[in-house]
């Protein structure tokens, strides 16, 4: 395969396709708890696990793919918030600084740390990229909020302190199903099917 | 349970119109876009944010869009907006207890300062909402990636990847159909070996969190299979990158696209330079050198 420059097909083709997932999770879906299928409530808690697909682009596929599905990812969230009358604080991701730019840090941080464990067991490297991905989007987005709205960032960052732990489970645990089962696939060893 | 999620998707809301702004080129509603979030997102100055809210309210009622529909998500979110509002009011005014005080009772206290922050705020995110909305609800989808792709064409030649870009856009749009008929078949193939997702109740998180694992974990899967399989499609049919590509679509700019483009550039700029003092000294000194 043609593997000229930053983007050769195949790198294009999954950095679309990434994005095309994340914008399938973030459909609305009405299921009870499930709002949508990368945005699960709780009651008053709500986690998301809208940044996995950016963390398995930056893993597999190097932080420009996750820089790119990171960004695509903040901006539909910012479309979203037009047009996602919720009854949730989602307006406030209308504003570029709290949905697009701290996004933009995901793929290269969770990037960075997947390299920097290089001596870790694979499945350590995947939870500590995830994890560093997840709070990357946390802590950023709340900094952004924190210096956009005047508020506290401590007390907002304590008022989501759960969500911020359910998240960081649930997306390891993703993140390291799902990259074991591509790596498997595409490797031919087994090839599970739905 | 509800598995026609096709129903449920609504990626860009293009409303159709024939008004002055739904007729400008997609690239002059971009640059134009890029103009008002710059000047509204660096002002610190509360008149200067009502300016520019008068600004896009007039756009948005240029292209006949009723205001009330662009500001539903505001309203909507109107208690967690009221809420962080209040609490920045109470936060300013104790980090920043100088000022005039409006109001003193024990140890709460508030400042005109804090009062004014939270209605720049407040202006700044009505007018962030109404602006971002109007491009997607007065221009087509593949319009607006045609236009950003045109736009970023003369930054090619410092690495940008503006074809790249583009087609990612292009093929990722398209993609979201198929992944969405893709997550039908999944939920029904879960629910008929018994995994309920229709009554989950959020009393037991682990159990959502188990029902979810394998709807995401077989469509992450199958978007790599497919991604795999069209590039190898795209090789076959030999693509080679934006070399010499034509499009279907072509876009002309016209006299107005040029005039209303200028127009914004001078108003921001016009706003900016009046409100900000440093660039006033600047000029002044250059003048003094002159």
């Amino acid at each position: 395969m043609n593997s000229e420059g930053a983007f050769n097909t195949r790198r294009l083709v999954i950095t679309a396709v990434l994005i095309a997932v994340s914008i399938v999770l973030s459909i609305p879906l009405n299921l009870g708890p499930l709002r949508a299928l990368g945005f699960i409530s709780f009651g008053a808690i709500s986690i998301t696990i809208l940044v996995v697909p950016t963390i398995i682009g930056a893993i597999l596929e190097g932080w420009v793919v996750g820089l790119i599905v990171g960004g695509a990812f903040g901006l539909f969230s910012m479309f979203l918030a037009t047009q996602q009358p919720a009854g949730s604080p989602d307006a406030l991701f209308a504003d570029p600084f709290i949905s697009v730019l701290p996004r933009l840090f995901i793929g290269p941080v969770a990037w960075l740390v997947y390299q920097g464990m290089r001596s870790a067991s694979e499945n350590v490297r995947l939870i500590g990229a995830s994890v560093a991905g997840t709070l990357t989007n946390t802590l950023l987005v709340i900094g952004a909020i924190s210096l956009r709205l005047g508020v506290p960032f401590f007390a907002t960052l304590a008022s989501v302190s759960i969500n911020v732990i359910l998240e960081l489970i649930v997306g390891a645990v993703i993140v390291v199903a799902v990259v074991n089962a591509v790596r498997g696939t595409a490797s031919g060893k087994g090839k599970s099917s739905v | 349970m509800a598995l026609e999620l096709s129903r449920n998707i609504v990626i860009g809301q293009y409303i159709p119109g024939d008004t002055l702004v739904h007729r400008l080129d997609p690239r002059t509603k971009i640059l134009c876009t890029c103009f008002l979030l710059a000047g509204m997102t660096f002002t610190r100055s509360l008149a200067v944010s009502l300016v520019y809210l008068a600004v896009v309210a007039a756009l948005v009622l240029l292209a006949r869009i009723p205001l009330d529909f662009v500001l539903r998500p505001f309203i909507r979110g109107l208690p967690y907006i009221a809420f962080f509002l209040v609490l920045s009011i109470f936060w300013q005014s104790w980090v920043q207890p100088d000022g005039v005080v409006i109001f003193e009772w024990g140890w709460i206290r508030i400042t005109g300062d804090a009062v004014l922050l939270a209605l720049l705020s407040l202006s700044r995110l009505m007018s962030l909402l109404m602006l971002i909305s109007l491009p997607t609800l007065t221009t087509k989808i593949t319009q607006l990636t045609y236009g950003v792709e045109l736009l970023l064409k003369p930054f090619a030649r410092l690495g940008v990847p503006a074809h790249e870009i583009a087609l990612i856009a292009t093929i990722a749009l398209r993609f979201v159909p198929i992944l969405v008929e893709e997550l039908e078949r999944i939920m029904r193939a879960q629910a008929s070996r018994g995994g309920e997702i229709g009554a989950l109740s959020w009393r037991r998180p682990v159990e959502i969190a188990a029902a979810i694992t394998p709807l995401v974990v077989p469509l992450f899967v199958n978007a790599f299979r497919r991604a795999e399989d069209m590039a190898v499609a795209m090789e076959a049919r030999c693509y080679m990158g934006g070399g010499g590509r034509t499009r279907f679509l072509q876009l002309h700019a016209r006299p107005v696209d040029y005039a209303a483009t200028l127009l914004m550039f001078a108003l921001v700029i016009g706003i900016w330079f009046y409100t900000e003092p440093v660039l006033q000294q600047i000029v002044s000194a250059i003048q003094a050198v002159i």
